[in-house]
C-alpha cells in the first residue's frame, strides 16, 4: 500500500475517532437516545473503515475475491436498508434502489469484499450528496454494473480546500475508498476479464460511481 | 409479549470460551428476538448440548483457545452425523486468520462471521440462508427421503422459473443425477453451467466425477488436476482424492498415496493426515503411514477429533516395523483412553500379541491371543479380522491365521483394498508365498458358487438361481460383489417375469441399501440404483405391490 496514502488513511480514522469521541462527550454531558442511535451508527461505520484499511494494508495487489451465485437484487436492497437518513453532517439524505431492471436474477461475487466496497462508496457518495443518493444495478455487456448517482457538487466540486485539513482529509477519504474499490474489482475474475471502477461526472449534475463485475 | 421475527424460535448454540465474547453474541442474537441460546465454552461441552438436543444454529468461535479449534469442532460434528444437516454452523473468525481459516477447511461453515460481529451481520446470514433453504426445501426433502426421481423434478420445476436460485438447481440437479447413475446427463448439466461460467470449482469437479462415474478416467483426472493447478482450486481437496479414486481404479496405488500425501500438504488437517496414513499403510508404505500416524497423534492429543482406530493403525504400523515396544507404549495409552470402547479393546488385544510375539514373550503373547480370540465375532473383510490372524501367525497358528485371511477375503473377495490388507499381513508375517493359496482358496468357492447361481439362471431355473445366490449372500452378508450381483439376478427375475412381485424388488431395495452403506458413493452401485429404478418403472402398473 501507498505509505502517503496509509498516513493519510491513519488520519482520516483519527479524525472520525475524533467526532465520535465529540458525540460521546455529549452523551456524557446529557444522555438522549437519538444522539446515542447517530453515534452507535458512526462507531460502526468506522469499524467498517477499519476494516477496508486494513483489507487494503494487507492484500493490496493480491486480493482475491470467493465468488459465488448471489442475487444482485437482494444484495442492493440489503445495502439500501441499512443506509442511515442523514451523514455525519447531520443532513438528511434519502438512500433509495434504482429499477434494478436490466439486472440479472443471479450474478457471481464475493458479498464480504463488494459490500466493504460499495459501503466505502457509498460513505463518499453520503458526504457529498445533498439530498439524495441512488443505488442500481445493470448488465453491460458481460459484466454486472453497480452504480451509485448522487446529487452532490460532482468530482471537481470544491471539496478541498487549501489548509483546511477536514477538507483535505475527505479528499482523501475518498482517495482511500476509491483504492479499496479497485482493489475489490480487480479481485474478481472471470476468465481472463477483470473488475474495474468508474468515477465519472453525471450529466445532470453530481457524480456517479461504477463498479463492473465480470 | 415478545416480538416474533422468523429466527424468534430458531434453538441456537453459543460456542466461545472467553465469558466476555459469550454475552456479546448472546446480545446480538437477543436484537434478533433469538431467545432460545444454550452455551458452552469448550468442544466437550458443545458436544454434549448437540447429542442432546437439536439446533437449528451454532455459533462458534474458531479460536476456542483448547485442544479442538473451531474447524475441528465442526468436522467432528458434521463428520459424526451428531448436527442434524438442517442446521446452520456460523464460525465466528478474526479479521486477520480469516484469510487462512476460509481457504483451510475440508467442511466449510455455512458462514464466517468476522469479529467485531453486529446483529445485522449475523440476520444478514440468517436471513440468506433461510431463503436458500426455504428455494431449495422441496428437493432436499425428497432427497432426504431418498426420492430422487422426485428431486430431480424439482430441480427441473426450479430451474423452469429461471430466478436466483438457476445456479443452486443446477447444482443439486448434477449432484441427483451422479446419485441416480445417469452421469452423461449429469455430465451434460455441469457443461451446461460452463458455459454459463467457466472455471467454476464446482461444476469442473461434478464433470470430472460424472466422467469418473462413466469409467472415462484419463478425462475424469485431467479436469480434476486442472482444478488443482488453477488459484481457486489449488486447496481443493475433493479435486485430490478425485485423482487419487482414479489411479487407484487404475491400479496405481503409489501414485494415489503420492496424490492423498500433496492433499495433506495443501490442507494439513487431522482428517487427511489419517486418509493418507491408513491408504500408506494399506500399500505397505509403513515409514509414511509411521509419519502420518504420528503426526495425527500429535495433532488430536486431547482433542475430541482423536479416534480410537487412529491409535489402532499407528501402533499395527509399528508392529509391522519392529517397533514392538513402541507399539506396547502405544496401545497401553489407549487402553487408558479408549477404556469404554469395545472395539478398541478387542482389536488392541491382537495387536498386543503380536507386539509380544516381536518381543519375543512367547507365553505372554498366547495368553493374549487366547483373550483376543475370545471377543472376535464372525471374521469381516476388516482391520480387525486382519489383526487376529497376524497375532495368529506370528505365535506359530499358521493354519488359524490362514482360515482368517482366507474368511476376511471371501466376505468382500471382490474388494481390493481388502485385499491389499491381507497381502501386506503375509508380507509381514513371512507368509508372503501364500497370498495366492488364501485368495484363490477363498475367491474359488465363492467363485463357483456364483457361477453355479448365473448357470442356474441360463438355464430359466429361475427360482433355483436366486435361492442360490441368497444362500451365498447368507453365508457373506457384507460381501459386496455378491450383493451387487444378487441386486442383479432379482432385478432381472422381475423382468423375466413381466411382474413386479413386491417381495423381490423389497429384498433388491435392501441390498442396495446395505450397498450404499458398505461402498458409500460408489460407482457401481450408482449404477445398480439406476438398473433396479429402471426395472421398477418398467414394470410400473403391472401389479398393485410397490415396493416402500
Amino acid at each position: 500500500m501507498n505509505p502517503q496514502l496509509a498516513a493519510l488513511a491513519v488520519h482520516d480514522l483519527k479524525n472520525a475517532l475524533g467526532a465520535l469521541e465529540g458525540e460521546l462527550g455529549a452523551l456524557e454531558a446529557e444522555p438522549d437516545r437519538e444522539l446515542a442511535r447517530a453515534a452507535r451508527r458512526h462507531c460502526a461505520q468506522l469499524r467498517q473503515r477499519f476494516v477496508a484499511f486494513l483489507l487494503l494494508y494487507r492484500d493490496s495487489g493480491d486480493l482475491r475475491a470467493l465468488s459465488s451465485d448471489e442475487s444482485p437484487l437482494e444484495f442492493l436492497r440489503g445495502i439500501v436498508a441499512a443506509a442511515p437518513d442523514a451523514n455525519e453532517a447531520g443532513a438528511s439524505i434519502l438512500t433509495r434502489l434504482g429499477s434494478c431492471e436490466q439486472a440479472p436474477p443471479y450474478w457471481f461475487f464475493d458479498v464480504r469484499l463488494l459490500r466493504l466496497a460499495l459501503d466505502a462508496a457509498l460513505h463518499n457518495a453520503w458526504r457529498f450528496a445533498r439530498s439524495e443518493v441512488c443505488v442500481d444495478a445493470r448488465m453491460e455487456g458481460d459484466f454486472l454494473v453497480i452504480s451509485i448517482d448522487d446529487d452532490g457538487p460532482g468530482l471537481g466540486g470544491p471539496d478541498a480546500v487549501a489548509g483546511d485539513e477536514d477538507a483535505a482529509s475527505a479528499t482523501w477519504s475518498t482517495g482511500l475508498g476509491t483504492e479499496l474499490c479497485r482493489a475489490v474489482a480487480r479481485g474478481h475474475i472471470n476468465g481472463s476479464r477483470e473488475g474495474w471502477v468508474r468515477l465519472a461526472d453525471r450529466p445532470q449534475g453530481g457524480a456517479r460511481f461504477e463498479i463492473g463485475l465480470p | 409479549m415478545a416480538i416474533q421475527t422468523p429466527y424468534s424460535n430458531i434453538p441456537t448454540l453459543v460456542i466461545d470460551d472467553m465469558p466476555t465474547q459469550q454475552t456479546t453474541l448472546r446480545g446480538q442474537l437477543q436484537m434478533l428476538h433469538i431467545a432460545k441460546v444454550d452455551q458452552a465454552t469448550t468442544a466437550e461441552d458443545a458436544i454434549r448440548l448437540v447429542k442432546s438436543k437439536q439446533y437449528g444454529l451454532v455459533l462458534c468461535d474458531f479460536n476456542l483457545n483448547q485442544k479442538t479449534d473451531g474447524q475441528q469442532l465442526l468436522e467432528h460434528l458434521r463428520d459424526s452425523g451428531m448436527l442434524s444437516p438442517e442446521c446452520l454452523f456460523f464460525m465466528v473468525t478474526a479479521e486477520n486468520t480469516y484469510k487462512s481459516v476460509a481457504s483451510a477447511s475440508e467442511h466449510k461453515p455455512d458462514a464466517y462471521l468476522l469479529k467485531p460481529i453486529t446483529a445485522g451481520d449475523i440476520e444478514d446470514r440468517l436471513k440468506a440462508l433461510l431463503d436458500r433453504r426455504n428455494a431449495l426445501l422441496s428437493i432436499n426433502q425428497r432427497l432426504g427421503k431418498n426420492d430422487l426421481p422426485g428431486a430431480l423434478a424439482q430441480c427441473n420445476a426450479l430451474l423452469d422459473k429461471k430466478d436466483r436460485w438457476t445456479m443452486q438447481a443446477l447444482q443439486s440437479k448434477g449432484q441427483t443425477l451422479l446419485q441416480m447413475g445417469r452421469h452423461e446427463e449429469a455430465r451434460a448439466v455441469y457443461e451446461q453451467v460452463l458455459g454459463v461460467r467457466a472455471g467454476l470449482i464446482w461444476a469442473q469437479l461434478g464433470q470430472a466425477k460424472a466422467l469418473k462415474a462413466g469409467g472415462k478416467l484419463e478425462e475424469a483426472k485431467f479436469i480434476a488436476q486442472s482444478i488443482i493447478g488453477s488459484k481457486d482450486g489449488e486447496k481443493n481437496v475433493e479435486a485430490y482424492d478425485l485423482v487419487a479414486a482414479c489411479l487407484e481404479a487404475q491400479g496405481d496405488t503409489q501414485g494415489a498415496l503420492w496424490m492423498l500425501k500433496d492433499s495433506a500438504v495443501v490442507m494439513p488437517s487431522a482428517r487427511r493426515q489419517r486418509i493418507v496414513g491408513e491408504t500408506a499403510y494399506r500399500n505397505g508404505d509403513l515409514e509414511t503411514a509411521k509419519d502420518c500416524f504420528t503426526r495425527l497423534a500429535k495433532a488430536t492429543k486431547g482433542a475430541v477429533t482423536a479416534q480410537p482406530q487412529d491409535a489402532l493403525t499407528h501402533a499395527q504400523t509399528l508392529v509391522d516395523l519392529g517397533e514392538p515396544a513402541e507399539a506396547l507404549r502405544l496401545l497401553d495409552a489407549g487402553g487408558t483412553q479408549y477404556k469404554n470402547d469395545p472395539q478398541f479393546t478387542n482389536v488392541a488385544l491382537a495387536i498386543r500379541a503380536q507386539a509380544q510375539a516381536r518381543a519375543g514373550d512367547e507365553a505372554g503373547a498366547k495368553a493374549t491371543l487366547a483373550k483376543a480370540r475370545e471377543t472376535m465375532r464372525r471374521a469381516k473383510a476388516d482391520f480387525a479380522t486382519v489383526a487376529l490372524a497376524k497375532a495368529e501367525l506370528m505365535t506359530g497358528n499358521e493354519e488359524a491365521g490362514i482360515k482368517l485371511l482366507e474368511s476376511a477375503v471371501a466376505s468382500d473377495h471382490e474388494n481390493p483394498r481388502v485385499k491389499q490388507l491381507i497381502s501386506g499381513a503375509l508380507k509381514a508375517t513371512g507368509f508372503e508365498a501364500k497370498l495366492a493359496q488364501v485368495v484363490d482358496g477363498a475367491v474359488g468357492e465363492l467363485n463357483s458358487r456364483v457361477t453355479s447361481a448365473k448357470g442356474l439362471f441360463r438355464d430359466s431355473r429361475i427360482d433355483d438361481a436366486l435361492a442360490a445366490i441368497e444362500a451365498a449372500l447368507k453365508d457373506y452378508p457384507d460381501n459386496t460383489g455378491v450383493l451387487l450381483q444378487a441386486a442383479q439376478m432379482n432385478c432381472m427375475s422381475l423382468r423375466l417375469k413381466k411382474q413386479l412381485n413386491a417381495t423381490v424388488a423389497e429384498r433388491v431395495r435392501l441390498y442396495m441399501s446395505r450397498l450404499d452403506s458398505l461402498m458409500p458413493g460408489s460407482d457401481r452401485v450408482a449404477q445398480m440404483h439406476r438398473y433396479y429404478r429402471e426395472t421398477l418403472s418398467g414394470l410400473a402398473g403391472s401389479t398393485a405391490a410397490q415396493p416402500a
